[in-house]
């Protein structure tokens, strides 16, 4: 058990500081979940940092601290794009905005940020479970095994999101010039 | 990486989810923000919480009285009905004849002239005499 159960001030603190260490992998996951929509994926991030805070997300332990936060980010996604998904879509369609992007990258290593942009582009068109996958196995680097926990599903369903997943992004890549499905 | 030796298109997609996470890194907001407004959001549901379930409380409880002081001053029946003269024969209905009893004792149809016809063209029939 971590700091995390612990409801003293000094136990609140250990797990800001825990969080802090992670952020900038719930952020990575926050996107994922968000497809890749950075108001959005700042949203929920907020969100789940306020039901830990509140409490309303308790760590019991059962699985990883980062598994758990991970599972806290996903399940807060859900809950937001159910709550926004029909009145964000008539506003953007009504100031009539395309899909979301990230913001621009910087211009020092042009030809990262353009293949960095490519798999971002290309993650929307994936089915949300093999997003899932990819991003906790490539950008995580978990195992299969492991991101079928912070999935909730099963370590065969998650397998065959991974591969279908995989599969279906390399040709979105080679279509795109970046590379060799 | 998956299960067992990465292959090759496994080895680029580390590579270019490997870019992917470096760009994000750069463009994730700064912890102590996003921790901050989190913070700001549980005060304001701490504080709408209440408000909310008292003014729904409130709510009930002003319907509720609406509905006692309503029913309290709203007209009564103080007449009875009138009563008429006691029925003679109160179980005479169950003596009454049932639908089809009824239909059967106004409605007849006699069928015998179409049975007599019914014979005699069979009749005919069987000894080849025409009609």
């Amino acid at each position: 058990m971590t700091p995390a159960g612990d409801s003293s001030e000094g136990g609140a603190q250990a797990l800001r500081d825990q969080i802090g260490t992670l952020h900038a992998a719930a952020y990575g996951w926050a996107l994922t979940c968000c497809r890749r929509d950075h108001h959005d994926a700042e949203e929920v991030l907020q969100d789940s940092y306020a039901k830990v805070m509140s409490g309303r997300a308790k760590f019991d332990g059962r699985s990883g601290f980062k598994t758990w936060l991970f599972g806290v980010i996903r399940r807060t996604a859900m809950e937001h794009r159910r709550r926004f998904l029909v009145r964000k879509q008539s506003f953007r369609q009504y100031r009539g905005e395309s899909s979301p992007s990230v913001p621009p990258a910087p211009d020092d290593a042009v030809s990262r940020a353009a293949r960095a942009g490519a798999v971002a582009d290309a993650l929307p068109e994936l089915a949300v479970r093999q997003r899932e996958v990819l991003h906790l196995v490539f950008y995580e680097g978990l195992s299969v095994g492991e991101a079928a926990d912070a999935m909730g599903v099963s370590l065969g369903t998650a397998r065959l999101h991974y591969h279908r997943g995989k599969k279906r992004l390399l040709k979105l890549l080679d279509e795109r010039g970046f590379a060799h499905g | 990486m998956g299960d067992g030796q990465p292959d090759d298109g496994e080895r680029e997609l580390s590579t270019l989810f490997r870019e992917l996470r470096d760009r994000d890194q750069e463009n994730a907001p700064p912890f102590a923000t996003t921790w901050a407004r989190a913070a700001t959001r549980v005060q304001q549901t701490a504080v709408w919480k209440p408000v909310a379930v008292g003014g729904f409380g409130l709510l009930a409880a002003a319907a509720a009285l609406m509905i006692v002081f309503a029913t309290r001053d709203a007209p009564r029946q103080t007449t009875d009905y009138e009563v008429g003269p006691p029925d003679p024969e109160p179980l005479a209905f169950l003596l009454m004849p049932t639908g089809f009893d009824a239909v059967d004792a106004t409605v007849s149809f006699d069928s015998r002239p179409f049975r007599y016809q019914l014979d005699e063209i069979l009749e005919a029939a069987q000894k080849g005499d025409p009609l």
